[in-house]
């Protein structure tokens, strides 16, 4: 008898036990409604932030979120939604065209501009000549459609995306890198080189190398930095 | 009893006595006569008296003491039927159940505690929320027989390389 009787104490202080852990990883609902951005867009930045017992749901009409996950998770998102429902943010892009190589014998001096970048590419790369072909600095809002020639040889043209708070990344979707080439009756005509859409992290420096195989000796590569 | 005297006496069958239906049990014209009569008179001719010892009120006593005593009987037994350790037991059992189905009770079934809708707060400094995650460099790219590698780094390097080999493109490049 006295041995049932301990069982029953024992089972009821784990029964207590497991009410408690219950009560840490409570789950909690919050609706968040945007002024400055869409739900749906939101429900997509905010997504790798949800455990796998959260869910969403989006009133379209309303344009309101409605999170259902844990109390610290709900933390985690209400401080991204924070960031993410904010009037259009301006960037600043530095888009740097360079010519790189591979040169037997002593290869030409880099430009001081490139010294850092091509000291950390020679590391990974196995490039040692480093040729600054052009560069452009814009400023665009999320949204804005960017247009540049560089250095009169090259275009570029993309529309600056949306912040992602959760990744801190912007994305310069639809990136376009033509090249203009004179044609036999002698006009000026584009050709493209790259279309592409790039996730840049901010402050971030991004090199995008392109060449024909991984045994071309010559690349062109693409430096990008995006800064707010 | 002759027929004729059984059919007389068929004129007032309630009163018919016992010697009456006695012939019309041996006598097959004289039964066929009374059911035409009245049918009944041929039940009262197949069983004798049927009126319990005691009386149908003394019967019925009986018949419903029996049925009081089965029904306590049965009360007692069950009482009976498991011992103090057993129902014990079976209140551990039914205790370990109960926790059982709280610690295996899906999370989305749990208690939802509701917050009220915020309102967003547009000027959150943007140091409070740390990249939990990173995204590929190149979400997309034009050709899709270009090989693109994307050399590893720390997260929070300040250097990403990315190199993108597609025999598309010139070698002029």
């Amino acid at each position: 008898m006295k041995r049932i009787v301990l069982f029953v104490l024992i089972v009821t202080l784990a029964a207590l036990g497991v009410a408690a852990q219950q009560a840490d990883g409570k789950v909690v609902v919050q609706s968040f409604k945007f002024k400055f951005k869409t739900a749906d867009r939101a429900a997509q930045v905010i997504r790798p932030l949800m455990s796998s017992d959260g869910s969403v749901s989006i009133q379209p009409g309303a344009n309101t979120l409605v999170v259902t996950d844990k109390a610290d998770n709900v933390e985690r998102i209400t401080k991204a939604v924070n960031d993410y429902d904010v009037p259009s943010r301006t960037f600043k892009l530095e888009i740097r065209l360079v010519a790189a190589g591979r040169v037997t014998g002593t290869p030409p001096a880099v430009p001081d501009d490139l010294r850092e970048v091509s000291t950390k590419l020679a590391g990974v790369l196995r490039f040692n000549s480093f040729e600054k072909i052009g560069e452009i600095v814009v400023s665009g809002r999320e949204g804005d459609a960017i247009k540049r020639d560089v250095d009169g040889i090259y275009h570029a043209d993309f529309t600056v995306g949306e912040y992602d708070p959760v990744t801190g990344s912007v994305q310069l979707s639809d990136f376009r890198l033509g090249r203009y080439q004179q044609t036999a009756a002698g006009r000026k005509e584009l050709s493209d080189l790259l279309k592409t859409s790039l996730n840049l992290r901010i402050g971030q420096t991004v090199v995008l190398g392109a060449s024909k195989l991984p045994e071309s000796n010559r690349a062109l590569m693409l430096i990008v930095v995006a800064r707010q | 009893m002759r027929c004729d005297e059984f059919r007389a006496a068929c004129r007032q069958p309630d009163e018919l006595g016992s010697e009456a239906l006695a012939h019309m049990r041996a006598c097959a014209a004289c039964l066929n006569h009374a059911i035409s009569v009245d049918p009944e008179l041929m039940f009262r001719g197949l069983g004798g008296d049927i009126e319990p010892d005691g009386g149908v009120d003394a019967f019925v006593e009986g018949v419903m003491h029996e049925i009081r005593f089965r029904k306590a009987e049965r009360i007692v037994d069950a009482r009976h039927r498991f011992a103090p350790a057993q129902r014990w037991a079976i209140a551990a059992a039914a205790a370990v159940a109960v926790v059982s189905g709280a610690m295996f009770w899906p999370r989305s079934n749990r208690g939802i505690v509701p917050v009220n809708p915020v309102a967003i707060v547009a000027s959150a400094p943007a140091s409070l929320v740390v990249p939990v995650s990173s995204r590929p460099v190149v979400e997309s790219y034009g050709s899709s027989s270009a090989t693109i590698v994307e050399v590893p780094s720390e997260e929070t390097s300040d250097l990403k390389v990315v190199m993108i080999f597609d025999e598309s493109l010139p070698a002029d490049l």
